[in-house]
C-alpha cells in the first residue's frame, strides 16, 4: 500500500506539472470550439489496440472502461501513467508545432469480494480545451501604423471524478454502475499587446466552471470455448447518460493602466451545458491463450450539446468512432525478455463531432504498444504510440498530425489477506 | 537468464519520463486555424469633435519666468506687442573682492528673436527708480524708470550681447557692495532696483535667458577674480495694442500669456468617449499657420516652442492668479497638429470620478517669451479640435 501511495503522490506531482504546463501552451485548434475536445478514456491496455477497452476484461490492470469490469478486481490496483503529445498543425496560411505533457487518469480499484463485486475511484478527463494562437496585427492610423500582437488561447477541460460498483452476476455476466461529479473549468484568454508606444494593452479572460452529475452503466458477458477449448468471446458496452452541467461564466477585463494592471470590468453569469451521452460497444474473441481480438464502436450525441446560452452550435455533430486491434503474447517460455511482453497493435477512425465548411473533422490513429508484466502479482507498465491524422486543409481548415506516447503502469498489492510466510 | 521487471524499475521509468515531460515545450505555437478559431479583436477609430471653444481672459503674476521678453513688434494679425524686461541683480556678499576701477557690463543670452531678423534694433537699458517685486508683478505693472537711459546697445541677429555700464551705476553699486554695515543687502534694494530693458524701434523683441544672463565684472586688478553676478529678480511687462484685422470666422487669437486664453467645453467622461478604458484617447489641435504666414512679411519671424499648455482649472481658480503648473502639454507633429495622448489622463479621469476643472489653454508656455497663434475653432469643418478615441471592438 505504501508503494501505490508514494506512486500516487509521483503521479500527482507529474500531473501538477503537466497541468501547469498546459496553461502555457496549445494543442489542438478544434479545441477553441464548444467544450474542447472530447477526450477519450482508453485503458492501459486498450490504447495501443486502438480501442477504449470496454470487452478487455484484464485482471492485470485498472480500467475506467467498463464499470462492469471492476467486478474482476482480485489484487487492489492504482493505476495512472503519463503521456507526451506532439501535434503539428498547418493550415493553407502556416504551421504550428506543439508539445504537451500530461498525467493519464488515475484510478484505484479495490476487490470488496474478489472476483465478485469491485469497487473503483478515480479521476479521468472528458473533454479538453488546449489552443494558443499568436497574430501580429498592424492598423493604419493617417500616417501611422498601429503594431500589436493578439495572443489567444484556452486552457482546461471536463473531467470526471467517479467512483463505481461491478458485481458479477452470473460465471458469464457482469454489471457495473459509476455515478460521477462532472466538474472542470474552461479557460479562453485573449491579449492584446501594443509594439507601438503610446497605446494601452489589455487582457480578457472568460472562465467557464461547470460542475454535474454523472452516470455511467456497463455490462460484460463472456462465454467461454465457443468455438474450441480454449477460445472465448466477450463482449461489452457501457452507456454514459447526457449531464446536466451548472455552468457559472466570470468575464475579466484587464488593463495596464497608469503603470499598474487593473480589473476594469468583472461579469458574472450563470446557465447550463448539457454533455451530450455516449454509448459503446466492444466485441472481443481470444482464440487462443496467446492471441486475442477486439473491435468497439462509440458513439456520441453531440448534435444534442447544449451550450451555455442554450443553444446547439450548429458546427457539432453526432459522433462516431469505431476501432479494433490485436493482442499477442508470446509463450513467455524463452530466455529473452522478448517473450515476455505483450504486443499490441491496432487503429481507429474516429467521425469526430465538428463540422466546419461542410467538412467533417475525422481522426485517423494507429496505435502500438507493449504490456510489461511485472514480476510482482498484479503489476504491469504498459507503452503505447499513437500516430495519425485530424482534419484537412481544404476549406481554410486545419490538417494535425498527431503523435502520442503514454507510459501507463498498474500496480497491485493483496490488501486485507495475510501474506503466507515462506 | 530469466528476464524480470521490478516494482523498483517501474518506479525509476516513471521519475524518468515525468522528469523528461516536464523539458517539453511549445514550439511554435503560431496562428494556425485562424478560419474558424476565435477571431482577432479589430482596432476602431473614432473622433469626437470638441463642442465650444471661447476666449477668456486670466490672471498671472509675470515675474521670475525662465525668459525676459524686451523690444516691440508689430504685426498685422496680433497687433503691436511693446515688451519691457526687468532685471534686478544681486549684491556681492563678499567684501573687498572688487576693484574700485572694475568695468561693469550686462552679458544678456537671447533665446531668439521676435520680429524683423535683417533689421538692426536698439535697445535702451533704464535704471529702474522703484522697488518692485518679482512675486507680485503683472503684465500689465508698469516699472518707473529714470528719466534718461543708462546705456544702449543693438541687436541684429545676435543671440548674446555685452552691453557696458557706466561708472556712475559701478559707482553706486560698489557704494553698497563695500559698506561694511550688516544692513547693506536690505539698503542695497532699497535704493537699487536694477535694469530695465526697452526697445526703440518696433521691429524686435528679444526674449533673455535669465538664467544665462547675468552683470560681469571685469576687474583692472589682476590679483583679483572676475565676477559674474546673477539677477536677484525678473520680471516682464507688456503692452499689448490687439490687431483689428478681421479673421475667418473659424479661427481664434490665443496669446502665449494669460490675457486671451483659449477655453474649451470639453469634458471627459465614459459616455463621451464611449469606452470605459479605451486603447488610446489623443487631443488634436490645429493651428491656422497659412493665415498667419501669409500676414507675416519675408524675414520676420516668431520664436517658437513647439508645445501649447493645457491647464485645467476649477471656476474658483479662474478669480485666483494662476501658478498652476501645466496639466497637460499638446505638442506639434510633422502634419502641424498638435497633439497630446489623454489615455493616462482620461484614465485618471475615470478613476477618480471626474475631471478636475475646465480645459484651458495657451498658444506657448508661460515662460516670458511672446508667441501667440490662430487656432482653428470649432466652427471649422474639417480642422475643428477633436478627440480620436482607438478602442477593441469583436470582430
Amino acid at each position: 500500500m505504501k508503494r501505490i501511495l508514494l506512486t500516487g503522490m509521483l503521479l500527482a506531482s507529474i500531473a501538477s506539472g503537466a497541468a501547469a504546463q498546459n496553461q502555457l501552451r496549445g494543442l489542438s485548434t478544434y479545441s477553441y470550439l464548444g467544450v474542447g475536445m472530447p477526450n477519450d478514456y482508453r485503458s492501459s491496455f486498450g490504447a495501443s489496440m486502438g480501442v477504449t477497452g470496454v470487452a478487455l476484461s484484464n485482471r492485470v490492470g485498472t480500467s475506467f472502461a467498463n464499470p462492469a469490469l471492476y467486478s474482476n478486481a482480485y489484487f487492489t490496483t492504482a493505476g495512472g501513467g503519463v503521456s507526451y503529445r506532439n501535434l503539428d498543425a498547418k493550415d493553407r496560411y502556416g504551421r504550428s508545432n506543439n508539445s504537451q505533457a500530461d498525467a493519464l487518469a488515475l484510478q484505484l480499484v479495490f476487490p470488496i469480494v474478489r472476483e465478485k463485486i469491485g469497487f473503483s475511484f478515480g479521476m479521468l478527463p472528458v473533454t479538453e480545451n488546449s489552443y494558443s494562437f499568436s497574430n501580429p496585427l498592424q492598423s493604419v492610423n493617417g500616417t501611422d501604423t498601429i503594431r500589436y500582437i493578439s495572443t489567444l488561447s484556452g486552457s482546461g477541460g471536463l473531467n470526471r471524478l467517479e467512483a463505481g460498483i461491478g458485481v458479477q452476476v452470473t460465471s458469464w455476466l457482469s454489471v457495473g454502475y459509476s455515478p460521477s461529479l462532472v466538474l472542470g473549468t474552461i479557460r479562453n484568454s485573449q491579449s492584446v499587446f501594443f509594439q507601438s508606444i503610446g497605446y494601452q494593452s489589455f487582457d480578457k479572460e472568460a472562465v467557464l466552471s461547470n460542475i454535474g452529475f454523472g452516470n455511467r452503466f456497463g455490462v460484460f458477458a463472456l462465454r467461454k470455448s465457443l468455438f474450441g477449448t480454449r477460445d472465448y468471446v466477450a463482449l461489452g458496452a457501457v452507456a454514459s447518460l447526457p449531464v446536466d452541467l451548472n455552468s457559472d461564466l466570470l468575464e475579466k477585463e484587464s488593463q495596464l493602466i497608469n503603470g499598474g494592471a487593473q480589473q476594469v470590468r468583472n461579469k458574472l453569469g450563470r446557465g447550463q451545458n448539457q454533455l451530450p451521452g455516449e454509448y459503446t460497444v466492444g466485441l472481443t474473441y481470444s482464440p487462443a491463450s496467446s492471441w486475442l481480438v477486439t473491435a468497439e464502436v462509440l458513439k456520441q450525441d453531440w448534435a444534442s450539446y447544449k451550450d451555455f446560452n442554450g443553444a446547439t452550435p450548429e458546427y457539432l455533430k453526432n459522433r462516431t468512432r469505431v476501432g479494433g486491434g490485436v493482442q499477442f503474447v508470446p509463450d513467455g517460455r524463452g530466455e529473452s525478455i522478448f517473450n515476455r511482453f505483450l504486443y499490441r497493435a491496432g487503429m481507429s477512425y474516429d467521425s469526430g463531432h465538428l463540422e466546419l465548411s461542410n467538412t467533417g473533422i475525422s481522426t485517423v490513429l494507429f496505435s502500438a504498444g507493449l504490456g510489461i508484466p511485472s514480476r510482482a502479482p498484479g503489476s504491469s507498465l504498459d507503452l503505447s504510440l499513437d500516430y495519425g491524422f485530424r482534419g484537412t486543409t481544404s476549406h481554410d481548415l486545419v490538417r494535425e498530425q498527431i503523435f502520442t506516447f503514454r507510459v501507463a503502469f498498474n500496480l497491485s498489492e493483496l490488501m486485507f489477506l495475510q501474506r503466507k510466510i515462506d | 537468464m530469466a528476464s524480470t521487471f521490478r516494482f523498483s524499475s517501474i518506479t525509476n521509468v516513471l521519475v524518468l519520463v515525468g522528469s523528461l515531460l516536464t523539458l517539453t515545450h511549445c514550439d511554435n505555437p503560431g496562428s494556425v486555424g485562424r478560419s474558424f478559431g476565435p477571431s482577432d479583436p479589430s482596432l476602431k477609430l473614432d473622433t469626437v469633435r470638441v463642442t465650444g471653444m471661447t476666449n477668456t481672459t486670466l490672471k498671472a503674476f509675470s515675474g521670475n519666468l525662465q525668459f525676459v521678453s524686451a523690444g516691440t513688434y508689430t504685426s498685422s494679425v496680433f497687433g503691436t506687442y511693446d515688451a519691457t524686461g526687468l532685471l534686478q541683480p544681486i549684491l556681492i556678499s563678499e567684501l573687498d573682492i572688487l576693484n574700485g576701477d572694475a568695468d561693469f557690463s550686462l552679458r544678456l543670452q537671447f533665446t531668439g528673436i521676435t520680429g524683423d531678423t535683417n533689421a538692426v534694433s536698439t535697445f535702451e537699458v533704464y535704471e529702474i527708480t522703484r522697488r518692485w517685486r518679482a512675486t507680485t508683478w503683472t503684465l500689465d505693472s508698469l516699472p518707473r524708470l529714470d528719466a534718461s537711459f543708462l546705456t544702449t546697445f543693438t541687436v541684429r541677429a545676435e543671440d548674446s550681447v555685452e552691453v557696458s555700464l557706466p561708472p556712475s551705476f559701478r559707482n553706486k553699486y560698489l557704494g553698497y557692495q563695500r559698506d561694511g554695515e550688516r544692513n547693506r543687502d536690505s539698503t542695497y534694494l532699497e535704493n537699487v532696483f536694477g535694469f530695465a530693458i526697452r526697445g526703440v524701434d518696433n521691429n524686435k523683441i528679444i526674449a533673455v535667458n535669465v538664467a544665462a544672463s547675468g552683470m560681469f565684472i571685469t576687474q583692472n586688478d589682476t590679483t583679483l577674480n572676475n565676477k559674474f553676478v546673477v539677477f536677484r529678480q525678473s520680471a516682464n511687462s507688456l503692452v499689448h495694442t490687439p490687431s483689428t484685422m478681421v479673421l475667418p470666422n473659424d479661427v481664434t487669437r490665443v496669446e502665449s500669456n494669460f490675457s486671451n486664453v483659449g477655453k474649451l467645453d470639453l469634458v471627459l467622461s465614459e459616455s463621451l468617449i464611449g469606452a470605459r478604458f479605451p486603447q488610446r484617447v489623443e487631443f488634436v489641435l490645429y493651428e491656422d499657420t497659412l493665415t498667419s504666414v501669409a500676414n507675416t512679411p519675408p524675414g520676420h519671424v516668431w520664436m517658437d516652442q513647439l508645445q501649447v499648455p493645457i491647464y485645467l482649472l476649477e471656476d474658483f481658480e479662474t478669480n485666483l492668479a494662476i501658478f498652476n503648473t501645466p496639466n497637460i502639454f499638446v505638442t506639434r507633429t510633422r502634419d502641424g497638429s498638435y497633439r497630446s495622448n489623454l489615455t493616462s489622463f482620461y484614465n485618471s479621469v475615470i478613476t477618480q470620478g471626474g475631471q478636475p476643472g475646465d480645459m484651458y489653454f495657451l498658444s506657448h508656455r508661460f515662460n516670458g517669451i511672446i508667441r501667440p497663434r490662430l487656432f482653428f475653432n470649432t466652427t471649422s469643418a474639417q480642422r475643428a479640435p477633436l478627440l480620436i478615441t482607438t478602442t477593441f471592438v469583436e470582430n
